[in-house]
């Protein structure tokens, strides 16, 4: 398949700060592209440099093929975006601002599409009213909607579920799904929520104060057998000992009196827990999380989330 | 020419906009009050430095009440122009929708001209309703009759068939000086992602060059004819007997250079400028 995005070493700094550091990564065509990174990692600077909101200060993006500092009027033809908010003209109603933005697009724009958009987006019959009485999920599906109208190959969407309650999150997360199954679409989505990539990316990328730190398709990023399972017993000094001479001694990953750390696929862990019983040993409490789930954690300096694990 | 029809419906659609009809309407209500109700005082007041100046007739009639009401408006209209001007491009800013913009099609120097004339179009409807309120209903309220404007302190005595041009010819002047100010507005709304700043900022340069360019002040002779509000002063001059025709395209002419110079200025730096609101 080919690559819808390419960056090739791109770079931005403001003043003495890099907030992009040689970020070369590639999007092939009917991906969900996860991107995550915690918030102030670079994301949304990127994202704007592919879009052409920022000039880099070195490095290429390229769409398509075709160099986006050459054709950026062409290639925003083809591409939908919300980077950051949805922000619209409050004083003008969700039809108001669809249709206007939609002539932007420099494609002929029927009526019947509008309200395609508006039907695929959950938004038919709320048109009319005026934005400032949208909802915030009224307006992320609004701005979806307006990303999509043009019908673009690719959609760019930054961070589309800040701000919105569980049932929005979820909505907003199965219209991607959608908008990728049924109409095909190339879809780039950041977050600095891993588990809200892994439920609907096919792909992803990880960065960290501007550099790319992982690459790759989930499932092998988010491999099950590098889940951290974490078992908790009453103290035993014999655990460390009987655990380094048994089978399970290749899956450990950290140990102590208390606690024990595995790296394994928690399908082992009926047995592990069995063999642990049977041996002896209390078991007061077993949790799991992902090795890159516990990275991510440690670099966004969520230090008590991920010690809950590792 | 969408981009201009959007452009155009956003601000029309806007309830702030007709904030400025409303403050025209009723400055001129307030001075056509005055002068009904006591006209005749302001014109002995005014008449105070030309002394053996005898009246006859009605000098306070439709064109003379119009005179006044330019006086007073022409100073607060350019407050009014930087209203929407000034809120251009920093108010796509700050409300987040710069960037929606941006992601469409669209060349940014298109977006700046676009911008730019429907400021333009915008202040020329205020100078239209200012000639409607100002000029229409000052004649069907006070009458036809000889005008009087005053220069210095000579006064000029215009037959009433010799002033409708004059008027038209002011406004004219009016709407190249308005094009200055919403050139400058929009230029400080290229630089500022506030929607406030461009605003204020207008406003504070024409109060501080108005106070330049007026201001008898020998020390400030020097840069008065470099100042546009020096310049957008000069409609005046279509009140004086004979018309100064050259002084006034003099100003005609550095008030488009001050546009041109705006406007590329804008072009250049916004072509350049990160969008991260």
């Amino acid at each position: 398949m080919s690559l819808i995005i390419e960056t090739r070493k791109l770079t931005k700094k403001f003043g003495n700060i890099v907030a992009v550091d040689e970020l070369s990564f590639g999007i092939q065509q009917g991906d969900i592209y996860g991107f995550l990174g915690q918030n102030g990692a670079g994301k949304s600077t990127t994202m704007r440099m592919l879009l052409g909101l920022i000039y880099p200060t070195s490095g290429e993006v390229f769409i398509n093929g075709k160099s986006f500092s050459n054709s950026r009027r062409y290639l925003l033809q083809h591409i939908g975006a919300i980077i950051e908010r949805p922000d619209m003209y409050g004083y003008l109603s969700g039809w108001d601002n669809l249709r206007i933005i939609a002539k932007l697009s420099k494609k002929s724009i029927t009526k019947a599409r509008l309200y395609e958009v508006l039907e695929i987006t959950g938004l038919r019959g709320r048109e009319n009213d005026l934005i400032k009485a949208y909802s915030q999920g009224m307006k992320q599906r609004l701005g979806i909607a307006i990303a999509l109208v043009h019908d673009p190959e690719l959609l760019i969407l930054d961070e589309p579920t800040n701000g919105l309650d569980p049932q929005g999150i979820a909505d907003v997360r199965n219209l991607v799904k959608q908008l990728s199954a049924d109409h095909g679409k190339t879809i780039l989505i950041s977050s600095h929520l891993l588990h809200e990539i892994e439920q609907v990316a096919t792909s992803m990328l990880i960065i960290h104060k501007g550099k790319k730190i992982a690459e790759g398709k989930v499932r092998e990023l988010l491999n099950p057998n590098e889940t951290l399972m974490e078992v908790s017993i009453q103290p035993s000094k014999e655990i460390s000992a009987r655990l380094h001479s048994s089978d399970w001694a290749k899956y450990i990953y950290k140990i102590n009196e208390v606690n024990m750390v595995f790296k394994m696929n928690p399908d082992q862990m009926p047995v592990l827990n069995e063999w642990l019983v049977t041996n002896g040993f209390k078991v007061l409490e077993i949790r799991s999380k992902h090795s890159l789930e516990a990275y991510f954690l440690t670099l966004t300096n969520d230090e008590a989330a991920a010690n809950r694990t590792i | 020419m969408k981009l201009l029809q959007i452009e155009l419906y956003k601000i029309f659609k806007r309830p702030r906009t007709y904030i400025s009809y409303v403050i025209i309407a009723a400055i001129a209500f307030i001075i056509q009050l005055a002068l009904y109700a006591d006209g005749d005082t302001l014109v002995k007041f005014m008449l105070q430095g030309v002394p053996d100046f005898v009246v006859h007739g009605k000098i306070i009639n439709g064109y003379f009440v119009t005179y006044i009401i330019l006086q007073t408006l022409l100073v607060n209209v350019p407050l009014l122009v930087a209203l929407v001007a000034g809120d251009a491009l920093a108010g796509e800013a700050n409300l987040g929708t710069l960037r929606l913009l941006l992601t469409k099609p669209i060349s940014r120097s298109k977006l700046v001209l676009v911008k730019f004339f429907a400021s333009v179009i915008y202040s020329m409807t205020l100078l239209i309703w200012l000639a409607i309120i100002g000029l229409v209903l000052s004649l069907l309220i006070f009458g036809v009759g000889d005008m009087i404007s005053f220069k210095s302190n000579m006064v000029v005595i215009m037959s009433a068939n010799d002033v409708v041009w004059r008027y038209l010819a002011a406004f004219a002047f009016a709407g190249i000086a308005m094009t200055t100010v919403a050139s400058l507005a929009i230029f400080l709304s290229a630089i500022t992602d506030n929607a406030i700043g461009p605003i204020i900022g207008t406003i504070g340069i024409i109060i501080i060059f108005t106070l330049f360019s007026t201001l008898g002040l020998p020390l400030y002779d020097s840069i008065k004819p470099y100042l546009f509000t020096t310049h957008m002063l000069a409609w005046k001059g279509f009140f004086y007997d004979p018309v100064p025709y050259s002084s006034i395209l003099t100003s005609a002419l550095v008030l488009l250079g001050y546009i041109a110079f705006f406007i590329t200025t804008t072009i250049i730096y916004f072509n350049r400028k990160d969008i991260t609101s």
